[in-house]
């Protein structure tokens, strides 16, 4: 058989495929993160950045199973965690990143002045990210709820 | 814009859900589309349309 009789791959086992690479490679992110950390003398902030990477991958795989099983149920961050989301999904997500960067500028401008102030730079550097991923979280949900 | 997507999905006695199944959209995006809350990308607009054997003249309006 040549190579042009070779049937197209269906789009759904592209998609499971697209899936597998991108957990595969979060995976394998969460260990050289982990192993720089362990590198650097720093077991708890390893341990804490293991549990946090396995846990969004088994969200992630959580997200791919609902939007599979029953697809009208599922939200969109949902279909976005599993890598099947619709022009609408990619549409919210793009608003959403858009003003979590906006937000950025203003978090940092903040930020810097509490280091000034004498604050402890790792503890705002840490609040900094949480308050951003707040921002995501609340923005996909609006953007969700009116779009 | 306004469309005419609810009156031709029901005149098609379709779910939104089978409706969605059918462009490769989730539910919500097709929910969206009937209340108006979200304007479909061009490729999406002509699937709708030939869809439901029509144009996309037929079924979008710009409001006025």
């Amino acid at each position: 058989m040549s190579t042009t009789d070779t049937p197209a791959r269906t789009p759904r086992l592209a998609s499971r495929a697209r899936f597998l690479v991108a957990l595969v490679s979060g995976a394998v992110a969460i260990g050289i993160v982990v192993a720089v950390f362990v590198a650097l003398d720093q077991p708890d902030t390893a341990s804490g950045a293991a549990t946090g990477g396995a846990v969004v991958l088994l969200l992630m795989a959580l997200a791919r199973w609902r939007s599979r099983r029953s697809p009208a149920q599922v939200s969109t961050a949902a279909r976005l965690g599993a890598g099947v989301p619709d022009e609408r999904d990619k549409s919210i997500v793009s608003g959403a990143l858009s003003l979590v960067g906006g937000v950025s500028f203003l978090l940092a401008s903040v930020g810097l002045a509490c280091v000034m102030a004498g604050l402890d730079a790792r503890a705002v550097l840490g609040l900094t990210v949480l308050a951003l991923a707040v921002t995501l979280v609340v923005s996909l949900v609006v953007l969700e709820r009116r779009g | 814009m306004r469309n005419d997507i609810r009156r031709l999905r029901d005149e098609a006695g379709l779910s939104q859900a089978a409706l969605a199944e059918a462009l490769g959209v989730s539910r919500q995006t097709v929910n969206s589309l009937e209340t108006g809350r979200y304007d479909p990308s061009l490729p999406l607009a002509f699937a709708i349309a030939h869809h439901f054997g029509t144009t996309i003249e037929e079924i979008f309006h710009v409001d006025d």
